[in-house]
């Protein structure tokens, strides 16, 4: 089928610890190369993909974006959508059309597609993104192999990686699935390849008639399918790029933007290029590089990144989950929209700005003479603390009083940090982060980290 | 309107892990001790105040524990104040007229449950979430820290000189001196405190009992007076405020203001002989000299350096041990710190009694540092 539609901008978000495979792989009494990324234990599939949402949207400027799409293989809930949370915390995003798409290992590529159809029908941008986190439990597989991390894409109309055509193929796999929260292992001899490579194979052929390819980017981190790809299309001058799983883990649906990134730092202005996904069956994308898009790599994996140390230290971190006996989804809820986008006061009478937002004036007392203005996500450390006491899996959490740019002090942990001390003064970013898991809801909260250059 | 109010009695039981009572047992003792001092009986005390963050539930727990009925009995809470505030307003109740003498008694039992500190309800899911006192209290050390350039070295040497001067009183929780290598090699608990810098989760109560000019003459109870008191509250998101400067608590210098007027005290550490400040932490014990005026803003620490402080300094602060030799049962403290003037005052201390101790001054501070109290006592 034609299209009419372009990855306008990428970006990604790795989390800054890693944990060698190895030392996991000697609980399975076996070996495994490389690393894998893990989460922190603030983190969840939705605070990895608004990690990537927000910086996009910051780097793309006006874009008018009018649908968010979360297109994940799971969200933080398994029954409640993850896309109006994003939207209600993106500048500029109010009623736009927000929707879930998961439960699939080719979520991503079900995202491209219908952002495209978005944008073809509203003349808007669709802005996308998701959040792997492929955890198992002590023992599992997807322990051992996977990874963690957030990507976003802005789909639209108009310069990028332009998409002229797509090509879907439909099965019912079982690549990964869980009964009650618990991940199923796959029978022997039931492997991935086994299951995705033909429908891929049908897909690149089909989308291979509108336009042959010169890079085809794999949805997929298996080197088996690759090469099975690689030796069936046979053809010397088609480069396949798949995200290398020796530096993150097999990321699952979020392989592909991490594939895409890197094929489109290789590619040249004319460039055909074709997407293929796998996963109940496989989606096939046929286009060419107009533009390259912007491809914003942000987090820390630019050699920012931690090792723990032990694997113990590792299911601890994975495993952390903290419920504050007072909370309730009803507070919750009732200030989750001042919470997420960060909106505080600016008294009309003394000009006090303040967070968290109330109706008298902290600073002078005035009764409702404010008006609500929107609070900087940067800020430099005024004092702080490392409490031992705070509930955390690491037995110790920074607290920090910040003085955000621009006006108004917050009060947050430090989040992906693992130190004693820090310089009063030092530039932090505030990140959102599931603070706590009290009420039966994630109480999602902003956090303080230490700005990467 | 009777301004006049003296310091009939009080009573103090032992502080520290008090298995075997709970908090009416507590309550209980430290009030009949108060009246006993006092020289009255229960059913001659017109009012009841209980200062408790805490422990039993409503002024019914303290008119159960004591066994009286018909008569006011009214529960005051202000986190660290608590106890402090109760006595106020037993003053209260006097010069008002409404009563001619009244008891107010601090009594908190934590040991029951909390082991490693008290924990911090915000009162919000998020906002506020994880803060301890502690950690509330070790973002003011940080930032005095940053802009005064000392160590955690200064910090210590009030735990050292608390300590010391609780190893002599019989009723304090820990009755060990310390050394300054250990407060500094002990385990950190919300950096820059150790263990050391910290006071204890505790057992405790204290009760005091005023009356008026008539009946305190008619006791014969007229020897210690009560010369002023100041009381102040503010928000509770210091945090959050681009104001606050964490280089002291504003509240403190606000209810100390009101005190000294009210006492017509114009230079404190002349006209005081001593304090039992609030020394939750070391860091608030040296902003205290400050707020309080006992020490130039930035140079509180200079009094530690100087040992001015110490129990045979030139202004002894803490002579009891304070809140590190006592620990800290919240609703307790304040009441605690009142036993301690009227003791000194008094004259009956013993091996632990003051040369001059003529004037003294009560402070607590607490919550993030957003409630406080100031009470000055003296000879009549």
């Amino acid at each position: 089928m034609n299209l009419k539609g372009a990855v306008k901008g990428l970006s990604l978000y790795l989390p800054k610890f890693r944990i060698e495979r190895g030392l996991i792989a000697e609980q399975h009494s076996t070996r495994a190369r490389g690393t894998r990324t893990v989460r922190w234990y603030d983190e969840d599939e939705f605070t990895m993909a608004f990690e990537a949402a927000l910086k996009l949207v910051e780097a793309a400027g006006g874009s008018d974006v009018g649908c968010v799409v979360f297109a994940s293989e799971r969200g933080p809930y398994r029954l409640k959508s993850t896309a109006p949370m994003i939207a209600r915390m993106l500048p500029n995003a109010r009623d736009v059309l927000a929707f879930d798409i998961a439960g699939s290992d080719r979520v991503s590529a079900d995202g491209i597609a219908a952002g495209v159809a978005f944008s073809q029908i509203s003349g808007k941008d669709a802005l996308l993104a998701g959040g792997s986190s492929i955890q198992g439990g002590a023992g599992s597989q997807e322990e051992m192999s996977g990874g963690d991390a957030g990507w976003a894409m802005l789909i639209g109309e108009g310069g990028g990686l332009v998409l002229e055509s797509a090509h879907p193929v439909s099965a019912d796999d079982f690549i990964r699935w869980d009964r009650d929260g618990e991940y199923v292992s796959l029978p022997d001899g039931f492997t991935v390849p086994y299951q995705q490579t033909p429908s891929m194979l049908r897909a690149l052929r089909g989308c291979s008639k509108t336009r042959k390819p010169k890079t085809i980017v794999l949805g997929s981190a298996s080197e088996q399918i690759a090469k099975s790809l690689s030796k069936r299309i046979a053809d010397d001058g088609v480069n396949f790029v798949s995200n290398p799983v020796e530096a993150t883990g097999d990321l699952g649906p979020a392989n592909l933007p991490f594939a895409l990134s890197l094929a489109l730092k290789e590619c040249g202005k004319g460039d055909p290029v074709a997407i293929v996904s796998p996963g109940d069956g496989a989606l096939c994308f046929s286009g060419v590089v107009e533009d390259p898009p912007s491809v914003k790599v942000i987090g820390a994996n630019a050699g920012e990144f931690e090792t723990l140390k032990a694997y113990g230290t590792y299911r601890k971190i994975v495993e952390y989950s903290f419920d504050e006996a007072d909370a309730s989804p009803i507070a919750y809820w009732r200030d989750a929209g001042k919470i997420l986008s960060l909106t505080g006061g600016k008294c009309a009478e003394c000009g006090a700005i303040f967070y968290p937002p109330s109706e008298v004036c902290p600073s002078c007392g005035a009764r409702g003479n404010h008006e609500e203005t929107s609070l900087a996500r940067k800020g430099s450390i005024f004092t702080y603390t490392t409490d031992h006491i705070t509930p955390s899996p690491t037995g110790k959490v920074t607290h920090t009083v910040v003085d955000l740019d621009g006006g108004g002090r917050i009060y947050t942990h430090m989040t992906d940090f693992l130190g004693e001390t820090v310089e009063i003064g030092s530039t932090v970013e505030l990140v959102i982060r599931n603070v706590h898991s009290g009420g039966g809801i994630k109480n999602y909260g902003w956090k303080s980290r230490i700005k990467s250059a | 309107m009777n301004s006049e109010v003296y310091v009939a009695g009080s009573g103090c039981t032992k502080f520290g892990e008090l298995h075997d009572r709970d908090a009416g047992d507590l309550a209980r003792e430290a009030s009949f001790r108060a009246v006993e001092d006092a020289g009255v009986e229960m059913k001659d005390v017109d009012a009841f105040y209980v200062g408790t963050v805490r422990s039993g539930a409503a002024g019914s727990f303290l008119a159960g524990a004591i066994g009286v009925r018909g008569r006011p009995v009214t529960r005051v809470e202000n986190f660290c104040a608590s106890g402090m505030d109760a006595v106020i307003h037993a003053c209260i109740a006097v010069m008002s007229g409404s009563a001619r003498v009244a008891l107010a008694v601090g009594v908190e039992k934590l040991r029951d449950a909390l082991r490693r500190g008290l924990g911090f309800r915000a009162g919000h899911p998020v906002w506020g979430f994880g803060a301890t006192p502690p950690g509330l209290f070790a973002l003011a050390a940080n930032r005095y820290m940053h802009e005064y350039g000392i160590g955690r070295e200064t910090l210590a040497k009030v735990a050292v000189k608390n300590h010391r001067n609780g190893a002599k009183n019989p009723l304090a929780h820990f009755r060990r001196e310390v050394t300054l290598e250990r407060v500094l090699k002990a385990p950190i608990v919300a950096y820059p405190f150790g263990v050391f810098d910290c006071s204890a989760v505790t057992d405790g109560a204290a009760a005091v009992v005023v009356a008026a000019r008539d009946a305190a003459t008619g006791l014969g109870k007229t020897g210690v007076t009560i010369k002023g008191f100041g009381s102040s509250v503010m928000h509770g998101n210091p945090m959050y405020d681009p104001a606050f400067e964490y280089l002291g608590f504003p509240v403190t210098e606000e209810a100390a203001r009101k005190a000294y007027g009210m006492a017509g005290i114009g230079d404190p550490l002349k006209e005081l002989d001593f304090a039992e400040v609030h020394d939750c932490f070391t860091m608030t014990e040296i902003l205290n000299y400050e707020d309080l005026g006992f020490a130039p803003k930035g140079e509180g620490w200079k009094m530690v350096e100087e040992g001015a402080t110490e129990f045979d300094g030139r202004f002894p602060v803490n002579p009891s041990g304070g809140l590190k030799s006592f620990g800290h049962p919240v609703g307790a403290t304040g009441a605690r710190m009142i036993f301690e003037l009227h003791s000194q005052i008094l004259g009956r201390c013993g091996e632990r009694q003051l040369g001059k101790a003529d004037v003294g001054l009560a402070h607590n501070v607490g919550g993030p540092g957003t409630v406080s109290s100031v009470m000055i006592l003296g000879r009549t």
